[in-house]
Parts: C-alpha cells; sequence; structure tokens
C-alpha cells in the first residue's frame, strides 16, 4: 500500500520482524515516557543505515516515518 | 470465531532469574527483549515445569506466554527484529539531555581523575549561545523534555553559569517551548553549603551527587584538594545539612586498593545518621583508554559483580537503598550516545556525545559558537558503531538489553585486542530476582486480545530446558485469526517506510 506524506511516498511495512521491532519500540519508550506515550508519534526522517543524514540537515536522505498510534 | 494454527517456539531472550526453589523450578522468567517478567509461582509455576517437562499448558497460559512475548511464532527472526529496533530507536527523538560543564576546573586533585583542569568559566557569549542551540535546534517544531547533568570539573566552582542557564531553561517551560526540565548535579560537595543546596534545589536541581571514596582516612588519601587538604570532614559537614526535597546519591568509585573499605564507609556513614537518607552507588573505576586491562589496579567486571551482591544483602540487611542497575531492554540506546539530541557541553562551546570525550576536541561534533555545525553534527565512531558484529554478542541471551554496554569502553577495548563484558553480565539472575522478587507480574509489552480462552494447547515436543536459557524450542497452539493480525505494541503499531 502506498500513500503520501509531506511529499514522500509511504509504504506500509509489515514483515514479522518489522512488525515485532515496532512493538518492541513501543514498549520500550513506553516505559521512557512513563506510559505517557498513548498516541505517541515517533518520527526519524532517515534510514538508520544512513546516518550521516541530520533531521534538520539540507543533506538529502531517505526518509523513514514511523507511526505508534 | 475462526481459529488458525500458528506454531510457536519460546523467545531465545527468556531468562530463567534467581535460584532453584524446592519446587525446582527457578522464582522467575525475564525477557531481555520486552522487559517483561512473570514470577514463576502457583499456576505459572506449574505451567513452566510441564513445559520443561514436555507437556501441554493450559490455555490461559499460553495465552500470557504469548501475548507477553515470552513465546513468539516459530519463523520470526528475533534477533534481525532486535536489530531493527535498535537502529531505528537510536535514531528517535526522545527528549534531550544536556551534560553541561560550566568549568573544567576543579579543587580536587583526584589520583584517578580522567580529566584535564582548565581555568575559567563558560563565557557569557557561550552560554547565551547554548541557550539559542537549545531553543531553536533542540526544541525546533514542537516542545520536548529536557533534562541536565551538571558536570565539570568541579561545576559548583561556576555558579553563575547554572543560575544564568537554569533560569533560561525554565523560562522556555514558561513559554511552552519545553515540556519540562529537570536537573541534577555531579559534585565532589566540597562547596554544596545548605544556602547552594537551596539555591539549586529552586534552580530545577532535584538530585546531588557526591562522591565518597571510602572511610574518612581512604577518601582523604584519594580524593585531597589540590594543596593536599583532607575533604571527607567538609562533605560530610554538607550531606548533613542538605535540604528536604534534594536527593543525594552518594558514589563510590572502587578499585582494589579501596574495594575492601566499602563496608566500613557502611558503618560511617551510619554514625553520621547518613546512611538512611541517601541512595549508595559503589562503581567501577573504568580505564577509558583501554590500555591497561586487564590492571593489577582495576577490578575486573567478574569480581566487581561478586562484591555488588555481597553489597547488594548488606543494604537488604542494614534497610539502606543501594543503587543496582538492572538488565532492561535498551533498544533506544545505551546512553545518550544514541541519542539524537543529547550533547556533551564545553565550557568553551564543544559538543560532544560522550562525557569521557570532554575537552579533547578532536572528539567534538559541534561547536556553539559556529551556528553552521548546529544542524549536523558529526556522526562518530561511537554514535555509529555496530553492536552486532560480535559473534558471541549475537547469541547472548543479554544481548537486547546490552547492547554492547558503554559504547567508549567496547571501542577502546577492541582497539586494543581485548573484550570485556559489563558486569550485569556476571550477577543479572540475583540483581533481576531482587528487583522483582515482590511482583509477581511486571507486563509492558502486550498483544492486543482479550481472548485467552481460544489460545488452546497442545504444546508439542518441548523438552527440558537449560537452567539459565530458553531458546528456540519449538510448539504449536491455535491462535484465533483476530489475535494474530492483530498489531502488536502498547495498543497498537503500524511501521511506515518512506520511499
Amino acid at each position: 500500500m502506498n500513500e503520501k506524506n509531506s511529499g514522500s511516498t509511504v509504504r506500509q511495512v509489515q514483515t514479522p520482524e518489522e512488525t515485532h521491532a515496532m512493538a518492541l519500540l513501543g514498549a520500550d519508550a513506553a516505559k521512557k515516557k512513563k506510559d505517557k506515550c498513548k498516541g505517541l508519534e515517533i518520527v526519524i526522517t532517515c534510514k538508520p543505515q544512513l546516518v550521516s543524514c541530520d533531521p534538520v540537515a539540507s543533506t538529502p536522505c531517505d526518509p523513514v516515518v514511523i507511526v505508534i498510534k | 470465531m475462526t481459529s488458525q494454527s500458528t506454531r510457536l517456539r519460546l523467545s531465545r531472550y527468556n531468562v530463567e532469574v534467581g535460584g532453584l526453589s524446592e519446587s525446582g523450578c527457578p522464582t522467575g522468567l525475564f525477557n531481555t527483549a520486552t522487559g517483561n517478567y512473570v514470577a514463576l509461582i502457583g499456576d505459572v509455576e506449574v505451567a513452566w515445569r510441564r513445559l520443561r517437562g514436555g507437556e501441554g499448558v493450559s490455555p490461559a497460559e499460553a495465552g500470557l506466554l504469548f501475548r507477553a512475548g515470552f513465546a513468539v511464532e516459530e519463523q520470526l527472526d528475533e534477533l534481525r527484529a532486535v536489530r531493527l529496533a535498535f537502529e531505528v530507536g537510536r535514531r528517535v527523538d526522545q527528549g534531550s539531555h544536556l551534560t553541561i560543564a560550566p568549568t573544567l576546573d576543579c579543587n580536587y586533585a583526584c589520583d584517578y581523575c580522567f580529566e584535564e583542569h582548565v581555568p575559567g568559566a563558560m563565557s557569557s557569549e557561550v552560554q547565551q549561545a547554548l541557550i539559542g542551540f537549545v531553543r531553536e535546534r533542540l526544541v525546533r517544531q514542537q516542545p520536548t523534555d529536557l533534562s541536565v547533568t551538571w558536570f565539570g570539573g568541579e561545576p559548583l566552582m561556576a555558579p553563575s553559569v547554572i543560575r544564568v542557564l537554569s533560569r533560561a531553561f525554565q523560562a522556555l517551560v514558561t513559554e511552552g517551548l519545553l515540556l519540562s526540565y529537570q536537573a541534577h548535579t555531579i559534585t565532589n560537595g566540597q562547596l554544596l553549603r545548605p544556602e547552594m543546596a537551596a539555591e539549586l534545589l529552586a534552580l530545577g536541581v532535584n538530585q546531588v551527587q557526591v562522591t565518597l571514596d571510602g572511610p574518612r582516612e581512604v577518601h582523604d588519601r584519594r580524593r585531597t584538594l589540590k594543596n593536599g587538604g583532607a575533604t571527607f570532614a567538609a562533605i560530610a559537614n554538607n550531606l548533613a545539612r542538605m535540604p528536604s526535597g534534594l536527593a543525594t546519591v552518594i558514589r563510590i568509585n572502587v578499585d582494589r586498593s579501596n574495594v575492601s573499605t566499602v563496608p566500613r564507609l557502611f558503618d560511617e556513614l551510619e554514625t553520621l545518621d547518613l546512611l538512611g537518607r541517601v541512595t549508595v552507588d559503589v562503581a567501577l573505576v573504568e580505564d577509558f583508554s583501554g590500555c591497561e586491562m586487564p590492571s593489577e589496579t582495576l577490578l575486573a567486571p567478574k569480581e566487581f559483580a561478586g562484591l555488588e551482591m555481597e553489597w547488594m544483602r548488606e543494604a537488604e540487611r542494614r534497610g539502606f537503598r543501594l543503587h543496582v542497575a538492572s538488565p532492561s531492554p535498551r533498544l533506544t540506546g545505551v546512553c545518550q550516545v544514541d541519542s539524537l539530541n543529547s550533547f556533551v557541553v564545553a565550557p568553551t562551546g564543544e559538543l560532544y556525545r560522550c562525557w569521557a570525550e570532554l575537552g579533547n576536541g578532536g572528539h567534538a561534533v559541534a561547536q556553539l559558537l559556529n551556528r553552521l555545525t548546529w544542524s549536523a553534527p558529526e556522526p562518530t565512531g561511537l554514535t555509529e558503531r555496530d553492536p552486532f558484529d560480535d559473534e558471541e554478542c549475537l547469541a547472548c541471551v543479554l544481548l537486547p538489553s546490552c547492547m554492547g554496554g558503554c559504547p567508549l569502553l567496547r571501542q577502546n577495548h577492541r582497539y586494543w585486542g581485548q573484550k570485556v563484558c559489563p558486569s550485569i553480565k556476571h550477577n543479572f539472575s540475583e540483581v533481576l530476582a531482587g528487583r522483582f522478587g515482590q511482583e509477581s507480574r511486571v507486563v509492558r509489552y502486550v498483544r492486543d486480545s482479550n481472548d485467552e480462552s481460544a489460545v488452546i494447547f497442545p504444546f508439542a515436543a518441548v523438552g527440558p530446558q537449560p537452567s539459565q536459557t530458553t531458546v528456540g524450542v519449538p510448539f504449536a497452539i491455535q491462535v484465533p485469526s483476530s489475535v494474530r493480525n492483530s498489531k502488536p505494541g502498547v495498543r497498537s503499531a503500524s511501521l511506515r517506510v518512506v520511499q
């Protein structure tokens, strides 16, 4: 499934590993946020492996958007 | 309701906790990836014994294991999932932490200090640049939480810097740019007089950490004034007059020369009526250069882990608070090195990722006085390290709760061809038993489903488990499609990759 988000193409990713990773991250985020993360939206704008990018840098990078609702 | 058979296996990250009970079972089960814990008592203990004996379990018990992450789909590559979570998690903004050194000067001359002390304090120009950096770079589009550690040198030698910056950060909360602000101070305690402590409290500091490296004669040998003068009495006097509301941690840095004196420090703190009013934190003196391990002076992590358990039992017997790090998932990072919006701030304006780099200009990732560097701090060997490049770590059940430990120690030890696992590897079972001993369930990762009754056995071919870990034994249960297709997470979750 593709959709547009802020000018970028968004593809729904749901491999078992990605789904499990999201659940683990959600639990970790919940712990750090002291369970205040219902509706939490986590957005990062670089693919993890493209580590030279920065959220506010002008350097183009492949963004990743993660949403935990 | 339609049901569909799904083959499951126990998670490779399950850890049995505590010693064996009379019934032959450990006291609890912990998962290092989810952080979930369940006490092996009552029905759960019975179920676990059945699993170890190759028998089936009840629907409710099977439901708990699956939904709480102690069991996973057979085909799931858990290691890959943990890796993905870590790679994503350490790039996620989750608040900001600044470790600020108002000065690198110090009034002490401790024999093991790794810093080079430089006279002078942070200039007004750097202070204003730091306030601008927080306002424009860290807050950006949306408010965030900010926490600060006042560090040094000795931070209380530059109180005016703490005053100016704290008031500026508190004002950002009033403006609505920061969601919250809190701070703590690491100080040698010499200047922590009652009026200073009260002012720190008013400036948002809610905790101070003061170092006492042993009973009076031992401390006074290791931590002296620059002129060689003793310091224990002044610190103890200040600690006795701390205002309520300002939590106090007494840090004890230990190596072979003072480790045997720790119980005597407990005695002395008790005599001074301090022991019940503070939290005690005993820590290893580490070699951040990596070239002196193994060392005749430094304790090995395994030795420290054993001693830590003795101190933990002593704390329980005497009734005081001892801080002992407990395994917990580190999927969003090991320390502030793994936080995009966390920095160590030198009084000259350089920004670093790690405390131990402070003052070493070659490791700076940005400079507050150069706005062009604000938006894209340089990646470093620490921020780009790969905790998954070690075969032993890949096979370790503690990996999700360790991620290689301190990034700097890991890097330096590897440079010198050594490998040193954190002390928690050697005492995690006892530490976890102590942490969760009074609780029956701590579950923070839950798959969405209220329908346990539809999860039915039989399990298949579950053999006896190793004493410490349970890895990869497949079994089968039937899971309703409503559960299989639900998105696991705090409530639910989705992952979208923007291409």
